[in-house]
């Protein structure tokens, strides 16, 4: 990944955004959100900050193995913490 | 003891002292792997309560295992048992306790734990005067015990310049390093541990057509021939500005430490990961281990964690680590997997397992470590039905949560690719240049301490050690000394006190933040200054000495 497009800003280079975490699947308990979380070598759920821009909360899944996104948006819509 | 083959040790024997005990280690074990072989389990006391705890890690995220190296007055607190390199007659005590590490005075606390909820809130102790108790907690905070002299010798700094920096040499960090040697780059490779290969020195893997011990070698040796420059025991800490900043502590000592300065084209973060521990009941108890350090300790000290284990993992490498353990002769009773039967799936090494006598559990979990000065067994349930636990006895509990990846140095806040001004610092650093960058040029003469020569005469008597000590003092002396000339000596011999006892502890830039606090309190209580033999100043870098030089002001 080099740049992501922030929904507010439109795509940007990478360094303005802050990684914040990678997301638990929505309805998970508290012990497997924190133990049983899936590296899967195509698909990572993850929460950014465009802390260089709008400061928004991002919802970012990418593929780790090609860098592609593949879906970025602000973040609501109960996708589990 | 000479029974052992790890894939770390060599042929000699070393005697050291635990506590006041010889034991004997091997030519190249840690502290801690020799205490495990010696039967040694017990190896501290945690801050507050006093619980005995035993080695968990075999790295230096180290939380329990934290020794007091030499002897009084120059000793060296808070070194990680894991990192450091035994070495002959090495003086090692425990911490934290009174009198003994087995039997603790203060440990008696703990019945009264219930009454201090947050532990030792000090509003707890105002009747009638703090003052009562004041000298009782000051005696039980903190972490280890101030040094009375500095056992410290200078640091050297380096300077490198390179295409590429290759952090870590793992498999990933050599496949790194070796690719960008034969594009034809220059290579510094940084690797924290004295060997190189990183996971591969244990698990069973092939690389190309090689054995994992075979190409480690291979690589190694082609590194070699194409001049790339190898700096083991060597961590990356953090970059500032474009220079990666990396830190040798041989032995794990703090002592003889080198800093090296580098400035790489381009960074390769290749640092490997952390392992997580599960949260249960009394998971601090001496026995309760990470799987990977059990793993660790038996490939490169030939130590067993236990005798009886129990493992509890929610990922599949627990099987392959427990058929590894049970070759090197650790009992595997059972293997917890927090995971349902069916996100684990079939696989012929859990039926192997199965068939040699160990237990698989799904979706289960330990959820208390039972025990009174180390694990005697494990309490485990279904995640579903907590309720219906049952025990098994075990000496051992390896634990193994899954990794965080190591990327301390490398994140995107302090990544040598991220501009200059959003480098991070650590608020040390940061307060250190904000002292220096108000300080005036010049010192305008009306604001110039009236009686100043007797402020830097108390300054020189006690060698101040370089960097901010100089700029510490000189502030404090300019604010008091505005006001009246009077208060500047004393103001000044103060902070002369308290910055040389801070440098003394704060010598190695990583961690110690307890040991400075600590440090700090002590002369503050005290009112004496510890001794710092002169050649601390004389020795230490040039350009540290004009720096600290530079800041002083022309003499009144």
């Amino acid at each position: 990944v080099t740049r992501l497009v922030c929904p507010f800003c439109g795509p940007r280079h990478l360094r303005e955004f802050e990684f914040h975490k990678t997301v638990a699947p929505a309805g998970a308990n508290a012990f497997a959100a924190t133990y049983q979380r899936v590296d899967s070598s195509t698909e990572s759920v993850e929460h950014w900050q465009h802390v260089g821009g709008c400061r928004g909360w991002l919802f970012v899944r990418r593929n780790p193995s090609t860098g592609a996104v593949l879906e970025c948006r602000l973040v609501g819509g109960g996708e589990g913490g | 003891v000479s029974a052992r083959t790890g894939r770390r040790l060599g042929p000699g024997t070393i005697r050291f002292l635990f506590d006041g005990r010889e034991y004997r280690g091997r030519e190249g074990d840690t502290a801690a792997s020799a205490l495990l072989a010696a039967g040694v389990r017990r190896m501290g006391r945690s801050i507050k309560y006093r619980r005995l705890r035993g080695v968990l890690t075999a790295g230096p995220e180290e939380p329990n295992a934290l020794f007091t190296v030499g002897s009084a007055p120059a000793v060296i607190p808070n070194v990680a048992a894991p990192q450091l390199e035994l070495s002959e007659g090495l003086v090692l005590r425990s911490q934290n306790r009174w009198p003994s590490l087995d039997y603790d005075l203060a440990s008696l606390l703990r019945a009264g734990g219930g009454f201090f909820g947050a532990g030792f809130y000090y509003k707890t102790f105002i009747w009638p005067s703090w003052h009562t108790y004041e000298s009782m907690i000051r005696a039980l905070a903190g972490l280890g015990e101030a040094p009375g002299a500095c056992a410290l010798g200078p640091v050297a700094i380096e300077h490198l310049g390179c295409d590429v920096l290759v952090a870590g040499a793992g498999a990933a960090g050599l496949a790194a390093a070796l690719a960008a040697t034969r594009a034809g780059a220059r290579v510094v490779v940084c690797e924290r541990e004295p060997a190189c290969g990183g996971e591969l020195e244990f698990e069973t893997a092939t690389i190309g057509d090689r054995a994992a011990a075979g190409w480690i070698a291979a690589a190694l040796a082609e590194l070699g021939t194409r001049g790339a420059r190898l700096l083991t025991g060597t961590t990356v800490v953090g970059a500032s500005g474009g220079e990666i900043i990396a830190h040798a502590e041989p032995g794990g000592l703090p002592g003889r430490n080198t800093v090296y300065k580098i400035r790489p084209r381009a960074l390769v973060v290749a640092m490997g990961a952390v392992e997580r521990p599960i949260a249960f009941v009394d998971n601090d108890l001496p026995g309760v281990m990470l799987l990977g350090a059990a793993e660790r300790y038996l490939a490169r000290y030939g130590v067993r964690a236990g005798t009886d284990a129990v493992v509890f993992a929610s990922h599949d490498r627990a099987y392959p680590a427990a058929a590894r353990l049970s070759a090197g002769g650790v009992r595997v009773r059972m293997i917890v997997d927090s995971r349902a039967a069916d996100a684990i799936g079939a696989s012929p090494l859990r039926s192997e397992l199965a068939r040699a006598g160990t237990e698989c559990l799904a979706g289960h979990a330990v959820i208390a470590a039972l025990g009174g000065r180390g694990v005697t067994g494990a309490r485990i349930a279904p995640l579903a039905a907590p309720a219906d636990a049952r025990t098994v006895a075990c000496d051992t509990i390896l634990v193994s949560g899954g990794w965080s990846p190591a990327v301390g140095a490398g994140s995107p806040r302090t990544s040598a690719h991220s501009s200059p001004r959003r480098s991070r610092t650590t608020g040390s650093t940061r307060a250190a240049r904000t002292a220096y960058s108000s300080l005036p040029r010049r010192w305008p003469t009306a604001t110039r301490p009236a009686r100043a020569p007797h402020a830097w005469a108390a300054c020189a008597a006690t060698p101040v050690p370089p960097r901010r000590a100089a700029a510490t003092v000189h502030l404090d002396s300019l604010r008091s000394g505005a006001r009246r000339p009077r208060s500047v000596t004393r103001s000044a011999s103060s902070s002369t006190c308290r910055t040389t006892s801070r440098s003394q502890t704060c010598a190695s830039p990583s961690r110690r933040a307890f040991a400075t606090s600590s440090t700090s309190s002590a002369t503050r209580r005290s009112g004496s200054v510890p001794t710092r033999d002169d050649s601390a100043v004389s020795s230490a870098p040039p350009c540290l000495r004009s720096c600290a030089a530079s800041r002083l002001p022309a003499s009144a």
